[in-house]
């Protein structure tokens, strides 16, 4: 039994320090995942909390047939997507089927900023960078991004999370990479040593 | 067109698979035919070169610079609010 799985099935015996450990695990990224789609304290904070109230609610259902942080990330997409929906008109249809990868995504920037980076960029600025570039993407790629790459889940966990399919999830996710390289490369060009 | 032979003709007209095949030799899950080819094609062409090295170090940098902190208020918030509802 992993770790989460010893602590789901003691909150689920009404263990709240378990409960807790479990919250306590979770909460920082599912804040930072919100706050990256919703770009609002208040909206994060918001999905936080009725993600881990869904999480109380529904706790003694989860038969853990998934891992729980993919049970646990789906509902907190779910709601930071609905909240989407509802207060900004985000279509969620078009998390269905795959993006047609076309001469639009081709690579335009061609210059390698890959070696000097880290080096030449101090730290804050390059946070700053590439909140600017992820700000950019369209939310329905952000999220695909950030779970995929970001939080670390496999291709199948984020189609299961998103409840769309595989190749839309690889065909947003492509698009998402590409679009993000494109961006960067558009800031970092500027910093190669001459 | 062979999937292989694709790579070979990137710079003309077909975009898509060249563009999924970079995706997935980056996530390294590119079938080993299709691997060795891409790499033997690597060698002469520095734009594919470039565009898997600045798609890596994409990823890369935003795996390790990726906040994952909670303001102090907001988790006290949360707290609060799970220990009224787990007492209720």
């Amino acid at each position: 039994m992993s770790n989460d799985e010893i602590l789901v099935k003691k909150a689920q015996n009404g263990d709240y320090g378990a409960f807790e450990a479990l919250v306590e695990r979770y909460e920082a990224q599912i804040y930072n995942l919100s706050h990256r789609m919703l770009r609002h304290h208040e909206d994060a904070e918001d999905v936080l909390q009725k993600t881990f109230l869904s999480v109380f609610t529904h706790l003694r259902e989860f038969r853990g047939e998934s891992r729980f942080s993919t049970w646990l990330f789906r509902i907190a997409t779910n709601h930071a997507l609905m909240k989407l929906r509802k207060d900004r008109g985000l279509n969620l249809e078009s998390l269905d089927g795959p993006v047609n990868i076309g001469e639009g995504d081709r690579p335009r920037e061609i210059v390698d900023w890959s070696h000097d980076v880290t080096t030449t960029v101090e730290r804050r600025e390059l946070r700053g960078m590439l909140d600017e570039a992820i700000s950019g993407l369209p939310e329905i790629y952000r999220i695909v991004f950030l779970l995929r790459d970001v939080e670390g889940f496999s291709t199948e966990d984020v189609a299961q999370i998103l409840q769309a399919s595989i190749p839309a999830i690889k065909s947003r996710l492509l698009r998402a990479r590409l679009q993000l390289r494109e961006a960067l490369s558009g800031r970092l060009k500027e910093t190669i040593p001459r | 067109m062979s999937r292989i032979s694709f790579i070979h003709d990137h710079r003309h007209e077909n975009v898509r698979p060249v563009l999924e095949a970079i995706n997935a030799y980056v996530d390294g899950v590119m079938e080993p035919l299709l691997c060795k080819e891409l790499e033997e094609h690597l060698k002469g062409c520095d734009p594919c070169q470039i565009v898997i090295d600045t798609l890596k170090m994409t990823i890369t940098l935003f795996k390790e610079n990726v906040e994952h902190t909670i303001p102090l208020d907001v988790h006290a918030r949360l707290h609060r609010m799970l220990k009224e509802e787990w007492n209720k």
